[in-house]
């Protein structure tokens, strides 16, 4: 006989967004697919307090928002909190609870500059680069970790970066981490941010220093050509043609208005990421304490 | 200071019953707790259409009395016809205003009396409780009794009809009393009751002296013409817990006596988990519940039969969803019936939040219950 999994609760009106990923939920079966699957964000904090109401007003679930709230003090376990919380309804078996749990033991048993680089993989994969950096910076500064992970971060760290437009910075880190972990993925991306921000001549001059092989060259040369092509059939591509075309005939004033939409449509999308950065700067971001 | 006090709001629900004689509105007043009642006999020229003259009365009484559909929180009608043509004429009838404030309730006689029974204290519902309704030489009677006297209570209720031409008993009869008294005896040996209702056209007259006399030997009898109109009206009061427990089987026409549900897990354990009630006419019961699909695309329901007792399972495959990890499909299954024992599950793609949406893709699953 088949069983199935019923689901405990209503379907928020409203969604609740977690302000580490900006990732959406509406139910509890989303939340403890969620939370399941981003323990390594909550290894020194527990979720914010405004979970607690959603769960209580949105789902209503006003039970499970009474016994997480006995469980939010900082000097109680953390894993009883979740607990609680998966042990709620019928959404994961026991089995799988424990296992979910055992994970957690392992990852707070993870060396520390390990769990940060995890993170800034985790948020960079949401989108959420400056607070990657943040996790990737705070993952290097005890420079523990081995070669290969050093690499890894530095790679991934300099990717984050390159979202934000800091692209200076981010190429010397392309470098550092081919340095570390001898991955010539690393040096590509150098290659590309040199042949995008300069030209394709002071890209393969460069490329030379490192002496790579002529087969490599080829293959960056082939990967970049690729890239270039694919913007030239994007919408914005699009969109810079037109720009160029009416300032061709004159007609400044159309284009000028089509490239202010164009900006403000990306600073848009960049802006809010951009300027995390700075609020991080002030307030900080969950970490171990020393 | 200046304290302004809001009037304090009290909830009031209207139970009408159309009748093809006479229409009744019983208003129960959740404040007072009580109950008013008003009855306005159909002239025989408007009979033929009663659901319409009736509503006519009704609506020249809340005029007189400057009373509005929007005074109620609930209306509910009951017929001794709920046949989907009665139903449908009654909400053609039904003006827009009403619409806008209400749904349209419609029960049966048979329903009105069991509500009316069971919103009751303890005592009258707790042993055997008959009805007699007798119209047109026709004795239709329902029984409450309890089934299972163990520590979790079972009742059922039954609705039957007797022709009394064929017990020879005719209204015109002069030994009518007699007759019918003798029917009485035999019919209380067989099924013992302990509170009595009478009501129904064929009581009235003033001809019952020995039936009364026997009737009223140890037993509580009542009788009255607005015992269905106040069995709708109680409806607003919400359901009575036992029929949401599937503790109360309605054995009548129309009455639905299988539960549709799922199988899930409580610690460790499997459980059936009902998605419809028993107790409710088919077209007046439906469930909804939300799931998760979990490896598998298939759902499988279970159909329990409370009347027999028996259990049949069918399994039902949603097809074309989109490719997702395990338990991130939430599926909506909403239960209607068509017929008594004939209905379809509807299952709706919800998908999982912003994480997987939703195609909103229903799948139909069509049921026959085994009767």
């Amino acid at each position: 006989m088949r069983e199935s999994i019923i689901c405990v609760g209503r379907t928020g009106k409203e969604p609740y967004r977690f302000p580490e990923t900006g990732v959406q939920i509406f139910s509890y079966e989303e939340l403890c697919y969620y939370l399941s699957g981003h323990m390594l964000l909550y290894l020194y904090t527990l979720p914010e307090e405004e979970l607690l109401l959603y769960i209580r007003d949105e789902l209503g679930l006003e039970k499970l928002y009474r016994q997480l709230s006995k469980l939010t003090d900082p000097g109680r376990d953390q894993m009883k909190y979740f607990a609680a919380l998966f042990r709620e309804g019928n959404y994961f078996s026991e089995e799988e609870i424990r296992e979910i749990l055992d994970e957690y033991r392992d990852l707070k048993n993870t060396p520390y500059p390990v769990q940060c680089k995890w993170t800034g993989d985790m948020l960079l994969e949401a989108g959420r680069a400056s607070m990657a950096i943040h996790y990737y910076k705070e993952a290097l500064k005890p420079e523990t970790m081995g070669k290969m992970d050093t690499g890894a971060a530095y790679h991934n760290m300099a990717v984050a970066k390159s979202r934000l437009f800091r692209l200076e910075d981010a190429k010397i880190d392309f470098v550092k981490a081919y340095q570390y972990a001898g991955d010539e993925e690393s040096l590509f991306y150098y290659y590309a941010l040199i042949a995008f921000t300069e030209n394709m001549e002071k890209a393969k001059e460069e490329m030379e220093s490192f002496k790579i092989s002529e087969l490599s060259q080829e293959s960056f040369e082939n990967r970049f050509a690729a890239i270039a092509e694919a913007y030239h059939c994007s919408s914005l591509a699009e969109k810079q043609k037109k720009i160029e075309y009416l300032l061709q005939r004159e007609k400044t004033e159309e284009a000028e208005n089509i490239y202010e939409r164009f900006v403000r449509e990306l600073q848009k999308d960049f802006r809010p990421e951009m300027e995390m950065e700075d609020d991080l700067l002030t307030a900080g971001l969950p970490v171990r304490k020393e | 200071m200046e304290y302004v006090m809001g009037e304090l709001e009290t909830r009031k629900f209207a139970g009408i019953d159309l009748g093809k004689y006479a229409v009744q509105l019983s208003v129960y007043d959740e404040a007072a707790a009580e109950t008013t009642e008003e009855s306005f006999p159909l002239p025989e020229k408007e009979q033929e259409d009663y659901i319409a003259s009736g509503l006519f009365y009704i609506r020249r009484y809340m005029e007189a009395n400057h009373i509005n559909w929007e005074m109620y929180h609930g209306v509910y009608f009951t017929m001794e016809d709920t046949s989907r043509q009665c139903r449908k004429h009654l909400e053609e009838l039904l003006d827009e205003d009403f619409k806008k404030r209400h749904s349209v309730n419609v029960i049966t006689h048979f329903r009105s009396f069991v509500e009316y029974v069971f919103h009751q204290e303890r005592a009258v519902w707790d042993r055997n409780t008959l009805l007699l309704d007798y119209s047109e030489n026709v004795l239709r009677y329902i029984l409450v009794e309890q089934i299972r006297p163990s520590r979790q209570k079972a009742y059922r209720a039954v609705l039957k009809e007797m022709n009394l031409e064929e017990q020879g008993i005719h209204e015109d009869d002069e030994n009518r009393d007699y007759h019918f008294s003798r029917l009485m005896k035999q019919f209380l040996v067989k099924n013992p009751a302990h509170i009595i209702f009478l009501t129904g056209r064929g009581f009235e007259g003033n001809w019952m002296k020995k039936t009364l006399t026997y009737l009223c030997a140890g037993r509580r009898v009542f009788m009255g013409q607005n015992l269905y109109a106040n069995g709708a009206c109680l409806l607003g009061l919400g359901p009575v817990q036992l029929m949401e427990d599937g503790m109360l089987l309605m054995q009548g026409p129309d009455m639905v006596y299988h539960t549709i549900g799922i199988l899930t897990q409580e610690s460790g354990k499997a459980k059936y988990v009902p998605i419809t009630s028993i107790g409710r006419e088919w077209y007046n019961t439906v469930g909804t519940v939300d799931i998760i699909l979990d490896k598998s695309q298939k759902v499988e329901f279970f159909y329990h039969n409370t009347k027999e007792n028996e259990m049949e399972s069918a399994a039902c495959e949603i097809r074309d969803l989109p490719a997702r990890p395990p338990k991130t499909t939430r599926i909506r299954i909403e239960v209607q019936f068509t017929a008594q024992t004939e209905g379809v599950i509807l299952l709706k793609d919800m998908g999982f939040g912003s994480m997987f949406p939703g195609t909103g893709k229903v799948t139909v699953f069509p049921f026959k219950l085994i009767s």
